[in-house]
């Protein structure tokens, strides 16, 4: 690419929507590999607050996630490959499943967020952004699926922070224009040029403004994580 | 030896370790009787509690630099006491208050064994293949532990090496050895099914035919009915030749996982090898009619063996989006198939006496006649047969979901008769169509065709499997059941023919179903409860109606883990 044609494309992209995502997704991924360890509170209306301990390891867009606790979800392990291929092995079945779409829509594991909320390691290659707006502070994009990709999401407002290009809220909208769920990326924490949220909220609409807040009590990036760990074969280890 | 230095050396560098477990507590109430057997052997399952049991599970896990263990352990309290023999039995802790262990995995692992992608495993473990829910006719490395009918798909842990490799990622192949094979674990009701005498275990329909009239000659004309005594089982010699062996290589294309497999070994479910009849003489009546009495019994001795198979398996599960791509609201529907082309060694059957003296009748020891040209009858044939599940399951929102199988083939059932060869079919009851005059001609001309009626059903049976959950806040009422959707075939005789008629499995003789309603509720930190019932429906014959099932029951049970 030349000089002058590189500083064309930047021209043109510098300030579209579909740049900023981009560079929102780099900023979520800048790291090799992330490891967090996640308390995790579920609140519904009216019912008793419920905990649980889980932990993250992250790869491009592979992740692995293991539940710590309480104990009928101890042990349980849930592997997204894509956005679209996930599997789970719970421990009463001895067993590895695929998980089908059609349990994305399902809150994981009781929590606000759906399988499809934590399998979206990058938004850019799902979705096409546009400008809504910014300020001094933040960026205001509306996400709409591209063609051919499946979600829930009719469309999402996200609202991206300036200062480290991280989200800083995402509210999620159905085809009827109705405001499904509202997440936060709360505490952004930096360790060398590598930038996170470490408090995530989700509000779901939908379910009387349960909500389910992610809190990160530990994390680290580059550690060198194996990029085996990130197999189904992994996911049968220790059966 | 060399595997306790590596997990030492691994605890050394310092390990990953995990402990949990749960404790368990399942009470279980049968509600009904069920009437088995004769009043000679009477076998009825009495209504009351069938199970009083707390399970402690203990599951640790050690994880080294590059190696690894794992103990799954459940120590079981049975909550009924042993049956006591004496005031001897009462100073006895262990016939008051017995227990067992269940391990469901031991092993050491080795990772990346000299080459990157290559594990090791080596002891009690749990080798699962297959994509179906509960039902896979190609894992075969693992008996089936059919002890609890609540637990069903569950199995039994053995002893074996596994090899896996994973040159990519995505793609895996296992190799596991069993070296000394385990059979199934079967229900306490099993026994029960002692009491079909007339279920004749072997193919050739003439010489069942001759033996059930020979048999009711016996009983109504001589007084001498025939109960089976005993079933032995004889496992495989544990020798090298007798090792199982299991190769599956697995991956995903695109967005569909896919497995062949390869099994060799055997069937974890027996087949009837001989057979031996005493007489017993010995008078007695019906406690209940002393009209009824005979003078003997006709005890028969059977010995049962494990038949070699092979099973070759094909998998796949993923989705299909053929009506997303109708309308988006509709999500693709998740799809699971396992195909086992299983290939069976023949098993015959020896039949054998001893001096049996029935008054007007002697059969001298020996070996009984099968008028089969010097051939011994066939209790599983070697005709390849095949077993396979397939499923779709769907969400519907966040509340319901639901998993449909059609299964060709439960784990019990093997051998070619499916519902497409009925000439193959498995006898589940039988008796006299006609008066003692007629059987006695029938017994003595060795003829039984124009005397006997038969009740069949496939030797590998179809079934509608229907499971949902429906979820509300910290609920699930869970709704599941088992259609057998073939049925039940009456054979008669009829002037001088036999008339086949098909129950199909709408109708009241061929109607057999199990339904299992459950009701959830998870109070959070680990702590669950559940209700529910067991229900078993059918007539004796058929399927799930069989009283060796163990008919109906009640169950609560509630569990913490931690």
């Amino acid at each position: 690419m030349t000089l002058l044609s590189a500083l064309i494309l930047t021209t043109v992209h510098a300030g579209s929507g579909d740049a900023i995502l981009e560079r929102m997704d780099q900023a979520m991924t800048r790291g090799t590999d992330y490891t967090f360890r996640y308390e995790a509170t579920t609140q519904d209306p009216g019912r008793k607050a419920r905990t649980m301990a889980f932990s993250v390891e992250l790869m491009g867009d592979r992740r692995l996630v293991q539940f710590e606790a309480p104990g009928d979800v101890k042990g349980t392990r849930v592997l997204v490959l894509e956005r679209n291929q996930m599997y789970v092995y719970v421990p009463a079945y001895r067993k590895v499943r695929r998980v089908a779409s059609h349990v994305t829509e399902q809150g994981f594991m009781g929590t606000t967020f759906s399988h499809e909320d934590i399998s979206t390691a990058r938004y850019a290659p799902a979705f096409d952004a546009e400008l809504l707006g910014e300020t001094h502070e933040v960026w205001r994009l509306k996400l709409t699926p591209r063609p051919g990709v499946e979600t829930p999401y009719a469309h999402i407002e996200a609202v991206i922070v300036k200062a480290d290009e991280l989200p800083g809220e995402m509210k999620y909208f159905n085809a009827s224009g109705e405001l499904l769920k509202t997440q936060t990326f709360e505490d952004h924490a930096c360790q060398d040029e590598i930038c996170v949220p470490t408090t995530l909220k989700m509000v779901d609409h939908s379910r009387g403004d349960a909500w389910t807040t992610l809190a990160c009590s530990d994390w680290s990036a580059n550690s060198g994580l194996d990029p085996t760990r990130f197999s189904v074969r992994e996911l049968q280890r220790g059966q | 030896m060399h595997w306790s230095l590596l997990t030492v050396a691994a605890l050394a560098a310092g390990p990953e370790m995990e402990v949990g477990g749960s404790l368990t507590t399942d009470i279980r109430y049968r509600p009904f009787g069920m009437e088995a057997g004769h009043w000679y052997q009477d076998l009825s399952l009495e209504p009351g509690f069938t199970r009083n049991q707390n399970t402690l599970n203990l599951l640790g896990r050690v994880r080294g630099d590059g190696v690894g263990a794992v103990v799954d352990l459940d120590l079981v309290y049975l909550g009924f006491s042993e049956e006591l023999a004496g005031l001897d039995d009462l100073t006895r802790r262990e016939q008051l208050d017995p227990f067992r262990f269940e391990a469901h995995s031991a092993y050491v692992e080795a990772r990346n064994l000299g080459l990157k992608g290559l594990d090791l495993r080596f002891g009690q473990q749990l080798v699962q293949f297959g994509a179906g829910d509960q039902f896979n006719p190609t894992n075969n490395l693992n008996a089936d532990d059919l002890e609890d009918p609540l637990r069903f798909g569950d199995q039994l842990g053995n002893i074996m090496v596994r090899m896996d490799y994973s040159p990519r990622g995505n793609w895996t192949g296992t190799v596991a050895v069993v070296p000394v094979f385990k059979p199934a674990l079967l229900p306490a009701t099993a026994p029960v099914g002692f009491a079909s005498t007339a279920a004749l275990p072997w193919e050739e329909p003439a010489l069942r035919w001759r033996v059930h009239s020979e048999q009711a000659l016996a009983r109504d004309a001589l007084g001498y009915p025939t109960i089976v005594a005993t079933a032995t089982p004889q496992l495989p010699d544990p020798t090298l030749e007798n090792m199982q062996v299991g190769v599956n290589v697995g991956g995903y294309v695109g967005l569909h996982d896919v497995a062949l497999s390869y099994y060799r070994g055997f069937s974890d479910f027996p087949v009837a090898a001989a057979n031996h009849t005493t007489a017993v003489a010995g008078q007695q009546c019906n406690p209940d009619d002393p009209e009824d009495c005979i003078d003997g019994l006709l005890m028969t001795e059977a010995t049962l063996v494990y038949p070699r198979i092979q099973v070759l398996g094909l998998n796949a599960s993923g989705e299909i989006g053929l009506l997303n791509r109708l309308t988006p609201r509709i999500l693709p529907i998740g799809y699971r198939a396992e195909v086992a082309l299983v290939f069976p060694e023949r098993q015959v059957l020896k039949i054998t006496q001893d001096d049996l003296d029935l008054g007007f009748i002697q059969y001298p020891a020996g070996e009984y006649d099968y008028q089969l040209d010097g051939e011994l009858p066939t209790s599983l044939s070697d005709q390849p047969f095949l077993k396979w599940v397939l499923g779709l399951d769907y969400s519907f929102g966040r509340h319901v979901y639901l998993n449909v199988q059609w299964v060709h083939g439960l784990p019990d059932e093997n051998g070619a008769g499916a519902f497409w060869q009925p000439d193959q079919w498995v006898v589940r009851d039988a008796g006299m169509d006609t008066d003692l005059a007629d059987t006695t001609a029938c017994a003595l001309n060795e003829d039984g065709e124009l005397c006997t009626w038969e009740v069949s059903r496939p030797r590998v049976g179809d079934y509608l499997v229907m499971g949902t959950d429906l979820m509300w806040g910290d609920n699930t009422l869970r709704l599941f059941g088992i259609w057998d959707m073939v049925g039940l075939a009456e054979e008669h005789v009829e002037g001088n023919e036999r008339v086949r008629t098909r129950h199909g499995p709408l109708s009241r003789e061929g109607f057999s179903a199990v339904l299992y309603p459950e009701f959830m509720h998870n109070f959070g930190n680990g702590l669950e409860l559940g209700a529910g019932a067991l229900i078993l429906l059918g007539q004796p014959a058929s399927k799930f109606g069989d009283p060796a099932g163990g008919g109906t029951q009640l169950f609560a049970r509630g569990k913490y883990s931690f």
